[in-house]
């Protein structure tokens, strides 16, 4: 891996020779599979940061434990950007990372962001999930209007975010008006 | 690519977007307000956004192709700017930009079910009817790229792209049974479907179809068999049965799909006994691939893979004075892709591909059943190679180029080059301009070239492969976030176009030969908005001009197009509606008589909420009862074919 990293420094180095790049492009191969992957996209640290922020701003009711259960349904776009979340606190609980595949694994957590591939699932996730005291998260378009509570959209380049009040509170969830005050639009 | 002085860089993002892996708890520690003002450097570095693809891209959606109750392929893509369909009672056949000659075997466009080539080389046709092996239940997005394709993919691809990508285990999450019926066709159809992502990751998809229709009894007109009209009973059924699998893990997916499709033959066409009685054409697809796509090298080399494995088998009969006449056509074909994309030199996308295609088999045979021994038989085999490469060159912020060409060689039309060119301009953030150019070749497929019986139809060996030019000016321009409009300007020229004539040494039977230069011009303007509500339209008005550079007019090239789609929730508990209004002007004949244009319209309601995991869909097709007809070819008896009335379907869909 260090290795790897100090082959793409010299290759930065090796700037416009074409020969000299060629060679670094057929040894970069090499390097594979410890470097698939190590450099996300910055959508989604951007989109992890504010998921992080999300769950600050959420009150969940006093039956949720110690443990936040955060969620991923679906291919994870978020790669290690959320893996540096894990173990940090929200209030005086401890947030927990999962990545779940099917809804039926849903159960156990009290964060659940839907990822784009398989958002035409949404409503199965909040019928399963109706009732407990869960936030759901996605960045969809039309999300927040099908009743998922926090709904991330890019605009601009920028990431921006709509909430669905009632939808968080038929899930016995507050969510504080700051996060209420930023989004773009409230659905009540 | 922006430069870091035009972009509002946050003291702490700076160190966050250098050193990306590392800043994510940085990152994390960012207030809300400090975060809605981040920029995002780029939203993906190989999905691209639609203003940025040298190209018109249209894609239809899953959700779609629900709130619309499509069951084929052509009631799709009819819903698309451009794209008119034709119906012989036998195939569905696609037109694009005003060409659709009747009795071609939609040739000019290329289909794939997730890359993977579905047009046959016998016939080098693909089904966009019930002969697509894939129901569309099964399918995720239809993504069409209108105009040649060939500087990438090659064969076929002279009017446009249509690749389906399928929906995954993970999205399929369980099993799913779907039941079907339709009105007055008696039609109907059944699915089982299972998905999951294994607990190795593994993902998996397993799905079988099956659907019978009994047909409607037809009023044909026989009148150029010397018979006139008669009332045709029980002959136009239609039997289909689909399979398909998908297994996939990390980068590696493995597809199978297998459709199986008969049509029975009411028309009696390619001037059979009439009326016709048994008479059918079948066609077995079997479509395997093994696909690869990874990113190395810090996400700036993304490779992809195929192996494919495809099979077409065809089967008809059709009666002449009394005896059954067996005609097969069998192609086997076998081949390897292998594309790299990579953007590790600054403003750049470089592309580079090659494909290899062995057409191991390409038989036709033709049997006169109360004889011994076939009566035809034509054996063929061949190769196809190219070699492909792509820039995009990002000359400024608001400027980039595309060049691209890809060399093709087999051993029909030999080598052939298919450039490609296109300059996008973003005007503002709202508003592109492309300016493109793509050339495409198509070479003459085995029955073009090589059928010959003596009796129907006289071979033509050496027939020449054709040539479409196409120029195009293409605006999109956002109005609104929820709210978009296009506008594209067109002009094609078709080369040596390969079409039916008449023998020149006999002077009697027909024969494929390199018919005179075709030019078209034309206007396409559609528009897409959707509301808060839930609410969405999208529309589109289309004109060209089409013509034979001596003046002679097309058939079948409806000069007109118009498209309205509206879909919206509805106030009465989880009920969606789904309206689709269609106009096609009128088209002309083989005969040169005129067709009337119509309007279809087209009605689909939707209900997901009353019980958990079941969906009912109901819907009318052709709501008004439009009486209208599309143009038969010159190997039917009848210039005009009467098209369904209205019909009722239910469908229910169960989650398990």
């Amino acid at each position: 891996m260090s290795s790897c990293r100090h082959h793409f420094s010299t290759w930065r180095k090796a700037g416009r020779n074409t020969g000299l790049r060629l060679i670094f492009w057929v040894l970069g191969l090499l390097c594979y599979p410890s470097w698939a992957h190590a450099e996300t996209l910055a959508e989604y640290q951007i989109k992890a940061a504010f998921l992080y922020n999300f769950l600050a701003f959420t009150e969940w009711p006093a039956e949720v434990g110690n443990t936040i259960n955060l969620c991923v349904y679906g291919p994870d776009p978020f790669g290690e950007n959320l893996d540096k979340i894990q173990g940090k606190s929200v209030g005086a609980r401890n947030l927990a990372v999962k990545r779940v595949n099917s809804v039926d694994g849903l159960q156990s957590c009290q964060v659940v962001f839907i990822t784009h591939p398989v958002i035409g699932n949404l409503r199965r996730v909040l019928d399963n999930l109706s009732d407990k005291p869960v936030l759901t998260v996605a960045d969809s378009q039309d999300a927040a209007l099908q009743g998922v509570a926090l709904n991330m959209s890019m605009d601009q380049n920028k990431v921006t975010f709509e909430a669905n009040l009632a939808a968080a509170r038929s899930n016995r969830l507050n969510l504080s008006s700051k996060l209420l005050r930023l989004a773009t639009k409230v659905i009540q | 690519m922006a430069t870091p002085s035009s972009i509002p860089f946050t003291v702490g993002l700076i160190l966050a977007f250098a050193l990306p892996a590392q800043a994510a708890t940085e990152l994390a520690e960012l207030n809300l307000e400090q975060l809605l003002e981040a920029t995002v450097t780029s939203a993906s570095k190989y999905e691209q956004k639609q203003s940025e693809v040298a190209a018109s891209v249209s894609i239809i959606t899953r959700d779609e192709i629900k709130a619309f109750g499509w069951r084929t392929l052509d009631q799709a893509l009819a819903s698309l700017p451009g794209i008119h369909t034709t119906y012989d009672r036998q195939y569905s056949y696609l037109g694009a930009r005003g060409f659709g000659l009747p009795g071609d075997f939609n040739t000019r466009v290329l289909l794939a079910i997730n890359g993977n080539r579905v047009n046959d080389l016998v016939y080098d046709g693909a089904g966009f009817g019930r002969d697509f092996p894939l129901d569309l239940d099964l399918i995720e997005r239809i993504e069409f790229v209108a105009g040649p394709g060939g500087a990438v993919y090659g064969q076929n691809a002279m009017f446009g792209v249509v690749n389906v990508i399928t929906r995954t285990g993970a999205q399929v999450d369980g099993g799913e049974l779907s039941a079907g019926w339709q009105s007055p066709q008696s039609l109907g159809e059944g699915r089982i479907s299972w998905g999951k992502v294994l607990n190795n990751g593994v993902d998996v998809l397993v799905s079988a179809s099956g659907m019978h229709a009994r047909g409607e009894d037809l009023l044909m007109d026989f009148s150029a068999a010397g018979s006139g009209e008669s009332l045709v009973v029980g002959q136009d059924g239609e039997k289909d049965k689909e399979i398909f699998t998908r297994v996939s893990r990390g980068p590696w997916a493995l597809d199978f799909a297998y459709g199986d499709r008969r049509k029975d033959d009411p028309t009696a066409a390619y001037n059979s006994d009439v009326p016709p009685t048994g008479q059918f054409e079948r066609d077995i697809y079997t479509l395997t691939q093994l696909h690869y796509q990874d990113n190395f090298v810090g996400n700036t080399l993304n490779v992809l893979g195929r192996l494919f494995l495809g099979q077409e088998r065809f089967d008809s009969i059709f009666t002449y004075t009394g005896k059954p006449n067996y005609t097969t056509g069998a192609s086997n074909w076998r081949g390897a892709e292998l594309r790299s994309l990579y953007s590790g030199f600054t403003d750049h996308k470089l592309m580079l591909g090659l494909e290899y295609q062995d057409n191991a088999r390409i038989d036709q045979t033709n049997d006169d059943r109360t004889t011994l021994g076939l009566d035809t038989e034509i054996k063929d085999s061949g190769y196809r190679a190219g070699v492909y490469a792509q820039d995009e060159w990002r000359l400024s912020d608001a400027w980039s180029t595309t060049l691209g060409m890809r060399v093709d060689r087999n051993d029909i039309t030999g080598t052939k080059l298919s450039p490609r060119a296109g300059l996008i301009w973003q005007t503002t953030p709202a508003t592109t301009l492309k300016a493109l150019y793509g050339q495409a070749h198509r070479a003459p497929n085995a029955y073009e070239r090589l059928y010959g019986d003596g009796s129907s139809q006289i071979a033509n060996p050496a027939l020449k492969g054709e040539t479409i030019d196409t120029t195009e000016l293409v605006m999109d321009h956002r109005l609104a976030r929820d709210f978009s409009v296009r506008a594209s300007i067109y002009h094609w020229s078709m080369q040596d176009i390969i079409t039916l004539g008449i023998d020149p040494v006999g002077g009697i039977l027909p024969q494929y030969q390199s018919g005179n230069k075709i030019k078209a011009d034309g206007v396409e303007l559609s528009a897409d908005k959707r509301w808060g509500w839930g609410g969405r339209t999208r529309g589109s008005v289309s004109y060209q001009e089409i013509a034979y550079v001596d003046g002679v007019d097309l058939p079948n090239a409806p000069q007109w197009l118009g498209k309205l789609l509206f879909s919206s929730p509805l106030p009465w508990e989880g009920l969606r509606l789904g309206y689709e209004l269609q106009y096609d002007a009128s088209r002309k004949a083989i005969d040169n008589s005129s067709l009337d244009g119509y309007w279809l319209s087209h009605l689909t309601l939707l209900a997901d909420k009353w019980a958990t995991g079941m969906e009912v869909s109901l819907g009318l097709r052709n709501l008004f009862n439009q009486h209208y007809q599309h143009p038969g070819a010159d190997s039917n008896w009848q210039t005009r074919l009467d098209q369904d009335g209205r019909s009722a379907w239910l469908k229910m869909d169960y989650r398990f």
